[in-house]
């Protein structure tokens, strides 16, 4: 990225090049904490995380909050020994304001709005969905991809327009990561369950039929989970996930082949949690390249929820003419992408 | 101190924070405007050097959940404070 000509607010200058912005990404909507430490020229100086795993059942917010609020501190001075700055280094605290689990956002928020009054620095509130399209922007070179968004919370099919980030197609219920979290728990895998039930699919050799769904560019995936649900103790565990990924994996292409030919784009970018799993990016791979398309996929570290992309992203606001009022940094719970107008591009 | 009744319970917090009073009130703030809080309510001010929380509920298990949510935050925001010393 190029360097901007923007003057650091700490008025010290940076240890990375005059006129240098440091920001400091804090990230947590689910189940990961994340720190990130960015600078404007896209140098990723430290990136750490850290995530709840649930002792049992599915993820409950107040206990994800409270580990969050036992663990941001010392995160933060991990990310900050890990670029080697201090606090007063930084010239922006960027913050994931929404969507997301409201106690958890509520933990981050109250840390950053405190980080930035403590150090009398501006702070952004980030759309967490932004943010992963941006920091896939920035490592894959992606010019104006459509972007295939797929984690725990959100599937989506997003195209750039008119200075917003535009939902072409999303799921009707359940985000695919939620389903196959859910699979997972089920089937009693270990926890991250995303990556066990691919371990367990690699080795599945009966495909098994299963709904579905997709109508134009809307899909769902609750009869899909349901019927999987129901066959766990009659079939092969291998032979259900690998059923199960082959079937939502193929409605995510599907619908994406859809989204290029409809936008006419030239590039697709995958981001997301679920954007990890290797059969979904050899299927997209495919695709793409019988259209002529560039297929940019993000990077494991940074494809799942990460603070370097609410830190980077907290830059290109506040390069734009964005910051926000301590008063104007409530948690948005369920902030929809298309909120956000995006002035960088 | 902690009173509860049969349909109300109320609790009065004053956490003396010494100077971080004032950036910790400003921190909590927004969240004491935007939390949905529909079985009771919350207030929060500076007296002094301390952070005063007053928090009226419909009953102790909403006091309690609501007194532990604060205190996270204040506990989040002091430690957050250290960093910046």
């Amino acid at each position: 990225m190029p360097a901007g000509n923007a003057v650091t607010h700490n008025g010290r200058g940076s240890k990375f090049g005059g006129g240098c912005l440091i920001s400091l990404g804090i990230e947590g909507t689910a189940y990961k904490l994340g720190v990130g430490i960015v600078t404007d020229k896209g140098e990723i100086l430290a990136n750490v995380s850290r995530v709840f795993s649930p002792k049992k059942g599915g993820l409950k917010p107040r206990e994800a909050a409270q580990y969050y609020a036992e663990n941001i501190s010392s995160l933060i001075r991990e990310s900050l020994e890990k670029a080697n700055l201090s606090a007063r280094d930084i010239d922006i605290v960027s913050f994931s304001q929404g969507p997301g689990m409201g106690p958890c956002l509520r933990v981050v928020a109250t840390a950053a709005r405190s980080l930035s009054l403590g150090l009398g620095i501006p702070i952004v509130g980030v759309n967490h969905g932004v943010a992963h399209i941006e920091i896939g922007r920035l490592i894959t070179k992606l010019e104006d991809p459509l972007v295939l968004f797929v984690s725990g919370g959100n599937t989506q099919v997003i195209t750039f327009q008119d200075r917003r980030y535009r939902v072409i197609g999303e799921t009707m219920d359940m985000a695919l990561g939620n389903c196959i979290d859910r699979l997972g728990r089920e089937l009693g895998l270990e926890f991250p369950w995303a990556l066990s039930v691919q371990e367990l699919a690699k080795r599945g050799e009966k495909f098994i039929e299963l709904p579905y769904i997709v109508k134009g560019m809307e899909l769902s995936f609750s009869g899909l989970l349901t019927s999987a649900l129901e066959k766990i103790g009659k079939v092969r565990p291998e032979d259900l996930c690998y059923s199960f990924l082959e079937t939502s994996f193929a409605m995510l292409t599907e619908v994406a082949e859809r989204g290029l030919t409809l936008t006419g784009k030239e590039e697709l970018l995958l981001c997301g949690g679920v954007g990890a799993l290797d059969r979904l990016k050899e299927m997209l791979k495919e695709m793409v390249s019988e259209h002529g398309a560039k297929l940019g996929v993000t990077p494991p570290e940074y494809s799942v929820d990460n603070g370097a992309m609410i830190a980077w992203t907290g830059i290109l606001y506040y390069k734009s003419g964005t910051k926000h009022k301590i008063e104007e940094t409530v948690v948005k719970q369920r902030f929809r992408i298309e909120e956000v107008e995006v002035n960088w591009r | 101190m902690l009173r509860s009744v049969s349909t109300k319970a109320e609790a009065r917090l004053e956490l003396p924070l010494g100077e971080k009073a004032k950036v910790i009130y400003k921190a909590i703030l927004p969240e004491v405007k935007s939390t949905p809080y529909k079985r009771g309510r919350v207030s929060l001010k500076v007296v002094g050097e301390s952070l005063v929380i007053d928090v009226q509920a419909e009953d102790t298990s909403a006091l309690r959940a609501t007194l532990n949510s604060y205190l996270r935050w204040v506990i989040v925001s002091l430690e957050v404070l250290e960093l910046v010393k």
